[in-house]
């Protein structure tokens, strides 16, 4: 008999134990769950720091550097005279991204042209062309209309002389 | 102005081959383009000569 008591003190300890686990599991689901609930928040010097990005914080963790690839292709900041600059048909061009460094998404020059020079909003690609008509909406129809006899992709020239590109992706031409 | 060139279409590498590196970052002094090398430049890159775009 002691025995059996025994050994059913020895069952019961652990069943209460999760019992008490569980109710208090609940209560913490339950807490969770309400919003009006009274909340403990740890105060600011005693929060973590969030990382900027989990992958970016692990590499630089792994690798003891603070950029990586990852960071490279987080989203960056230039000024207006930051890159490269060259003088391409008497424009101001500045670089400010290559294909490699936004891992083959897109290239970004930076065009000042000189005073007095036609300029023009033109695209490469039609998909490029719907996504700026749509941000610029009010140039949006202008922007059709002209584009919709000839697929341009931009126009350089002065005074006397204009001239306008165009190019296209490999795929696109082969069509 | 901004351009956004896709890669694939050449249209960055083209101006770069055809630019001349910039000094100062200044508007150059204006001439007439070398149009011999433009054309064999846009040739090389695939890219065309369209003209003035239609007013």
């Amino acid at each position: 008999m002691l025995q059996k008591a025994g050994s059913l003190k020895q069952f019961r300890i652990p069943f209460i134990n999760n019992l008490r686990t569980a109710s208090r599991l609940r209560r913490k689901s339950r807490e969770l769950l309400d919003v009006s609930a009274p909340r403990v928040v740890a105060p600011i010097s005693r929060r973590k720091r969030v990382p900027e990005h989990p992958i970016a914080l692990a590499l630089s963790l792994v690798t003891n550097r603070r950029t990586n690839f990852m960071t490279e292709l987080l989203p960056q900041r230039v000024t207006l005279t930051e890159g490269p600059a060259f003088w391409f048909l008497n424009n101001l061009c500045i670089l400010k991204a290559t294909s490699e460094s936004t891992s083959g998404s897109f290239s970004m020059v930076y065009q000042i042209a000189p005073p007095g020079m036609l300029r023009r909003t033109t695209f490469t690609t039609p998909k490029m062309k719907r996504f700026m008509c749509s941000t610029v909406s009010s140039y949006s129809s202008a922007m059709e209309r002209k584009l919709s006899s000839v697929r341009v992709d931009t126009y350089f020239g002065h005074k006397g002389f204009h001239m306008a590109f165009g190019s296209a992706p490999r795929f696109d031409r082969a069509c | 102005m901004l351009i956004l060139a896709m890669p694939g279409t050449g249209f960055v590498g083209m101006m770069q081959e055809m630019a001349t590196p910039a000094t100062e970052k200044v508007l150059p002094v204006p001439k007439p383009p070398d149009i011999e090398k433009l054309t064999r430049v846009c040739a090389k890159y695939q890219i065309d000569i369209i003209g003035p775009l239609p007013e």
